[in-house]
């Protein structure tokens, strides 16, 4: 156990020594770690055994001292394969150090006769570790031109029995051979080590992968280009309730709806040609024969090369029956709300003709009576009476165009269409069309329009209904002798027509709810005046749809002063959402405390 | 002789009120509530001014308008639409049936005939 954690403890303080370009498989890294650890320690080795044997034996200092450095010259190998992560050639420049050592030895200790001659084995040997053929065949060439020059230098007499060691040679060449051994051994157990430890890391990612691949509750398949598939993850289960090896070929086809089979193919061959595509398309699950199992899906088509650099499409196959269903759903609300707005104009046309034909009645024969076309009235009361019919029929008229218009600004076919006009005599105009009604009321109406005004660029219709419905509230909600002011004047690149009046005002506690349909700041039965709180939600609506703003500035008993902000050119995005128009908040109250 | 204006109108007050005051001042009438009767009519009495009610059973006044307005021979008889429709775009489509005026229901009464003067030549 504590063996075990010493060598790991090792093998984690070379780990930072392996180059950057392998750290991401781990089999590699163990390669590279076992490479240049094993090189470091005996060129390390190597370079500390110099001193000791010189110690030894000083006659034979220069042979030693030159073999050890040869064997550390491992240190610079190590430190290459660790710079430059290039394994095979640190195998290849290893294979060359030790064939030189061996060379070297053998040439010193006898020639071809040297018990150094069992090492030339060893760099193939060694270079086995890398894993790669060409790698040992490298070694094996390096190492048996050593051994060729050796046997070339030894027949020429280049070989020397200058430092033969005392003893017989035969027990010379017993430890060599013990050593060799020794040294081969340790490599087939570095291989077998490394092949277990491979054979387990490929185990544990195919593992990985398959738990991806199951867990994954989307269908993975690989098409080849006539669309064929060639393979089906686990995911075909749980997605259609078949086995992965019911989809292969034609089976995945043959379960897409007959109707979605040009687009399923289509997507394929944009797929091939154009590197992506997506479709949606009906597929059955279950039982070929069962007609009822249909589920929407969403394929996801990549264009791939296969193993063999063959053309291949991978497709990630979604279920989205749900998110169609929702879609279905949304577009019958659609479908509802259309034919409910429908209904609703078709309503208010009705509601409008129905109304407007007894109304016609109502106002056109007491009209005839207050004209006395067929004769004066006996009693002033009677003449007083008939007048109040034809004033009630013409409010109630008011109310259902009011209704009208305010139904129209609601669902948005209320058309807006400006056009350049002078809001100066406009703004006369309804002055004098209010002024029956001013004189009625004992209210003063006056106008103050700023001199040199560009035109505005609005819907002219709208403009004329907001000046009169300001103009006739104001007048409503004055007392006798009580005087209101329309005035219009620039404000930045806005046109501000503001009506003011010295009448009742409103309390700050109504301000938020004035503009309301049907809303009089006044309730109870004491309502002074007539009205429904329609004719100011009309404004309000009206001037939003020239994105415009409405202001209220009142104070309770002294009067009111409602100014309406239009710019001077219709901007694009006026066209206001209906749900917004009549927002209390498009409204922007300013209150003075009382 | 007094001028005659025929009244298409499907409704019994409107009718009544709109005879009431055309006889008031000084028209004779004639009256029905059918679009295809109306036709006859306006053939066999050659009223010098048709009262158009839009909303009709059966046939619409402007499909009346249209049949008046392609007869060469009646063509020249105004006719003034008086309607409760009153959506935008609605008097625009009266005028472009054929219809020469267009009176909005509720009517004011002296708009009524201020109309009726212009259209029938008494002003």
């Amino acid at each position: 156990m504590r063996n075990c954690e010493i060598r790991a403890a090792l093998e984690r303080s070379f780990d930072h020594l392996v180059h950057s370009s392998v750290v991401d498989d781990p089999v590699e890294v163990d390669r590279h770690r076992g490479f240049i650890g094993s090189h470091l320690v005996s060129g390390f080795s190597a370079f500390g055994l110099i001193p000791p044997a010189l110690a030894v034996d000083p006659s034979s200092a220069g042979f030693t001292a030159t073999a050890l450095s040869i064997l550390g010259l491992e240190i610079l190998v190590a430190l290459f394969v660790s710079r430059t992560g290039r394994l095979a050639q640190g195998y290849l420049l290893s294979a060359a150090i030790l064939t030189t050592l061996a060379v070297w030895v053998a040439l010193h200790t006898g020639g071809l006769g040297s018990f150094a001659v069992v090492w030339f084995a060893i760099a193939p040997i060694e270079a086995a570790l890398s894993g790669r053929r060409s790698t040992v065949a490298g070694a094996a060439l390096i190492s048996g031109a050593g051994f060729l020059l050796t046997i070339f230098l030894t027949a020429t007499g280049g070989a020397s029995q200058a430092f033969a060691f005392a003893g017989d040679s035969t027990t010379m060449n017993f430890l060599a051979c013990v050593v060799a051994l020794g040294y081969a051994s340790g490599v087939a157990i570095g291989i077998e080590r490394r092949e277990r430890a491979t054979s387990l890391s490929i185990a544990r990612q195919e593992q990985r992968y398959r738990l991806l691949a199951e867990a994954m509750s989307d269908l993975v398949t690989c098409h080849n280009p006539s669309g064929d598939v060639t393979f089906a993850s686990p995911a075909a289960m749980r997605l259609l309730s078949v086995r992965p090896s019911d989809l292969i070929a034609e089976g995945l086809f043959r379960r897409v709806h007959i109707g979605d089979r040009p687009a399923y193919l289509s997507a394929i061959s944009v797929a091939l040609h154009q590197g992506a595509a997506r479709v949606e398309y009906r597929l059955r699950c279950g039982d070929e024969q069962d007609t009822d199992g249909w589920i929407w899906v969403e394929s996801h088509m990549r264009h791939l090369a296969d193993e063999q650099g063959d053309d291949a499409v991978v497709t990630v196959t979604r279920d989205i029956s749900e998110r169609k269903q929702h879609e279905a759903e949304l577009e019958t609300l659609r479908a509802d709300s259309e034919a409910a707005n429908l209904a609703k104009t078709r309503f208010l046309a009705n509601m409008s003709h129905e109304l407007r034909t007894p109304l016609n009645a109502i106002i056109g024969f007491s009209d005839i009576l207050n004209q006395e076309l067929f004769g004066k009235f006996e009693f002033d009361r009677q003449r007083e009476y008939s007048g109040l019919i034809k004033e009630s029929g013409e409010h109630l008229l008011q109310v259902v165009n009011d209704i009208l218009d305010l139904s129209k600004i609601e669902c948005g076919s209320f058309d807006v269409n400006p056009e350049a006009f002078r809001v100066g005599p406009l703004v006369d105009r309804c002055r004098q069309m209010m002024a029956p009604q001013a004189e009625k009321a004992g209210v003063i109406l006056t106008s103050e329009i700023e001199p040199n005004l560009p035109e505005l660029v609005a819907d002219p219709r709208a403009c004329r209904q907001i000046v009169l419905n300001l103009l006739s509230n104001a007048v409503k909600f004055s007392n006798r002798g009580g005087h209101v002011i329309c005035s219009v004047r620039r404000q930045g690149r806005r046109m501000a027509i503001a009506v003011r009046d010295n009448g009742i005002g409103i309390a700050e506690k109504d301000l938020c709810r004035v503009g309301s349909p049907f809303f009089q700041a006044e309730t109870g039965y004491d309502r002074k005046q007539a009205g429904t709180g329609l004719g100011l939600s009309v404004v309000k609506g009206l001037v939003a749809l020239h994105g415009g703003q409405v202001m209220i500035d009142s104070d309770l008993g002294k009067g009111t002063t409602v100014t309406v902000l239009l710019p001077m050119q219709p901007s694009r995005d006026s066209a206001e959402p209906i749900s917004r128009v009549l927002d209390v908040d498009q409204i922007q109250r300013v209150a003075r405390r009382a | 002789m007094a001028k005659t204006v025929l009244i298409v109108e499907d409704n019994e007050l409107n009718m009544k009120l709109f005879h009431d005051l055309l006889e008031a001042h000084g028209y004779r009438t004639i009256q029905t509530r059918n679009g295809i009767e109306a036709l006859d009519l306006v053939r066999t009495h050659r009223p010098d001014l048709i009262l158009m009610d839009i909303q009709l059973p059966e046939v619409s006044g402007l499909e009346v308008t249209k049949w008046l307005k392609e007869d060469d021979e009646l063509r020249s008889i105004p006719v003034v639409a008086v309607t409760a429709f009153a959506m935008k775009g609605d008097e625009e489509r009266i005028r472009q049936g054929g219809c020469e005026a267009y009176i909005s229901k509720p009517i004011s009464v002296s708009k009524f005939i201020e109309t009726v003067r212009t259209y029938i030549g008494d002003q």
